[in-house]
């Protein structure tokens, strides 16, 4: 019974406009977002100009970077924040600043008469007469300070705090500003850059080639692409289904049919993420042909099974939540709220997870990986996206697990969608 | 007697229709200091909170204007009457207009009050424009198809190309030109819109003869 079900939910998704819509859509994103991102990386030449910039992970660059951005920050009363990923300009008010200063005092191990002395000092050079500057030929302005007369801003944090005490202030920082401030997690990793040099991108390029074995690391941008999009779009397929009974205006014929709720729901909701995964599954193979070929020319031995895992694993809890979120909603409201919901709840990961664009990861919805390799950083969170992927998964199982006892009981009788609930109490009112 | 006829249709859709969707854009729109912040914003940041985010009320207004009808009992009524349904559409259409008017005016007065800095008038006449033109494909595409889960797909769609893609598709429709400091999309993105909403009226009457 199940599996004839199950068949029949397949057939019906063939002849639904939203699922095409949605096929089309994720042909499209493939087409134009992830292909032009499997370019092959070719491996790096000796004496080339330059190998790109890189974040500094030497805890004295962090610390200096975080100072320098804190005088400037403070200086000002201007914190950038990003707590959900929006621009947020922060301004402290006298009590909170005068906590940043007390701060900045521990960090630097200065007075605060010293450090605006410094400030002052350094940015004078930068304040001379207009007449300093002049234009060259180009029309490029010259600065009448050259490079070589530049005054650093020579505030250092002391060497007495180690580096955990200098997370723990950062810490204290963040919460004071309000949190997803430059003072933390990756905003933090993130603000001392420095050139890569050719053995940075040599053992880039091995890292690439040996221990993600090539794949691997072109899998999980492939799924940092497309899973933006399966975080929203089965909501409109689920919707559409959840709402087809109601509007053919065959609900009740269900209702009193002898299959179980169990089988009505869960065939339902299998044959959606089923159909819906399956070309994303297909994606996956052909990309995979790809890089088989390419390995086999260059003798390059690559995982093969990389691509299907990630997709396994990464993509398809992203399938199961939105479908989840859209039957589940769909049979309490009968009406299209989940898109809303659903819709909340994809921007809000979106912007909020601007800040582990690279990796990182969080407890959003929405996992990004949007830089080839990083391969230390999805080693040091793998387990927050192996929580995270499992906690999906479990809360759209148990959100399917509601559903199914949702249906039973309004075929019993005993619950009633939102929709008819306030429109009998407004009936019973006029009466 | 015209006018009076044409005050009680807006008066009954707020009443049994807009009033739900009104409320849900009030709150997506009261929720935003949880979110983002309007403090002290440059033109720049200012028209990224108005077009990534407040230009979506759009969507929630528009697309469920004809939503009543999905229900063929109340089309069959909404038809059987005298009043011409392109009057009807246009009302409705007009009252969703007049929502995204004032709520997206009264953010961007909130906005202004909180310090931002930028031109009132373009950047409420963009975030319109872009909010009208979200809404009206999506009314479009649900009037033609009569899926409601459609409607809403649809611009967003748009908007998640517009995002992802930038402007290399989209050209002159791109949604996000303030941010780039360029209203000419803007005009463009007018004009599709009150295009979309004469096919949508086009449409419903087409449908009903």
């Amino acid at each position: 019974m199940f599996l004839q079900l199950f068949l029949k939910e397949c057939k019906y998704l063939l002849h639904s406009l939203t699922f095409y819509l949605y096929l089309a859509c994720v042909i499209f994103m493939y087409v134009s977002q992830v292909l032009p991102e499997m370019k092959i990386i070719e491996e790096p030449k000796v004496g080339q100009e330059d190998y790109g910039m890189k974040y500094s992970k030497d805890q004295n660059d962090i610390r200096k970077a975080a100072v320098e951005t804190l005088i400037r920050e403070y200086t000002a009363n201007s914190y950038t924040a990003y707590p959900f990923g929006f621009y947020k300009r922060v301004i402290l008010n006298e009590m909170k600043q005068n906590q940043v200063q007390d701060i900045l005092l521990k960090l630097t191990g200065l007075r605060i008469e010293e450090i605006n002395e410094k400030i002052e000092a350094y940015i004078s050079q930068f304040n001379q007469n207009e007449e300093g500057y002049s234009i060259d030929e180009e029309g490029n302005i010259i600065s009448p300070v050259t490079e070589e007369d530049t005054v650093e801003l020579d505030i250092q944090v002391v060497d007495t705090i180690t580096y955990e005490n200098f997370l723990e202030l950062m810490e204290d920082l963040n919460n004071i500003i309000g949190g997803g401030s430059n003072y933390t997690g990756v905003f933090l990793s993130n603000l001392a850059m420095e050139p890569r040099t050719y053995e940075d991108a040599r053992n880039e390029y091995h890292e690439i080639i040996e221990k993600d074995k090539m794949t691997g690391a072109y899998a999980r941008v492939f799924c940092d692409y497309i899973g933006i999009f399966l975080a929203i779009l089965p909501v409109f397929v689920a919707v559409t289904m959840g709402l087809r009974d109601k509007k053919s205006k065959c609900k009740e014929l269900v209702y009193v049919s002898n299959t179980s709720s169990k089988v009505i729901v869960l065939s339902r909701y299998l044959a959606m993420v089923v159909m819906m995964f399956l070309p994303i599954l297909i994606f996956a193979l052909e990309i995979t042909f790809e890089f088989i070929m390419f390995g086999r020319d260059r003798g390059i031995a690559i995982d093969s099974f990389a691509f299907v895992k990630y997709s396994t694993t990464w993509l398809l809890p992203n399938i199961l939540v939105a479908t989840s979120v859209g039957i589940f909603c769909t049979e309490i409201f009968e009406s299209a709220v989940a898109i809303a919901v659903q819709g909340l709840w994809w921007i809000i990961s979106l912007f909020h997870g601007m800040q582990y664009i690279n990796g990182g990861y969080s407890n959003l919805l929405l996992i990004r990986h949007n830089e080839l390799g990083n391969y230390d950083v999805y080693q040091k969170y793998l387990n927050t996206l192996i929580v995270n992927r499992v906690g999906y998964t479990a809360l759209a199982l148990a959100l399917v697990g509601v559903t199914v006892i949702i249906y039973e009981e309004k075929r019993k009788g005993k619950f009633h969608a939102v929709r008819t609930i306030l429109s009998n109490r407004k009936s019973k009112c006029k009466a | 007697m015209l006018f009076e006829q044409y005050y009680q249709i807006a008066k009954v859709n707020v009443k049994h229709n807009l009033w739900k969707y009104l409320l849900m854009a009030s709150f997506f729109l009261c929720i935003s200091p949880t979110i983002l912040s309007i403090q002290n914003l440059d033109k720049k940041m200012s028209a990224k909170v108005l077009e990534l985010f407040v230009a979506l009320i759009g969507i929630i207004l528009f697309v469920p204007s004809f939503l009543p009808e999905n229900d063929s009992d109340i089309a069959d009524l909404t038809a059987s009457k005298y009043r011409s349904v392109a009057g009807v559409s246009l009302t409705r259409i007009l009252e969703a207009g007049l929502g995204l008017l004032l709520l997206a005016g009264a953010y961007i007065f909130a906005m202004k009050q909180s310090g931002c800095q930028f031109d009132t008038m373009p950047y409420l006449f963009g975030t319109i424009s872009e909010g009208a033109f979200l809404g009206a494909i999506g009314l479009v595409v649900y009037t033609v198809t009569g899926t409601i889960a459609i409607g809403y797909m649809a611009p967003m769609l748009y908007y998640m190309i517009a995002i992802s893609t930038g402007d290399k598709y989209l050209k002159k429709f791109y949604l996000f030109s303030m941010m780039k400091g360029s209203y000419i999309e803007k005009y463009y993105l007018g004009l599709i819109s009150i295009g979309l909403f004469g096919l949508i009226i086009l449409i419903k009457h087409c449908k009903r003869r």
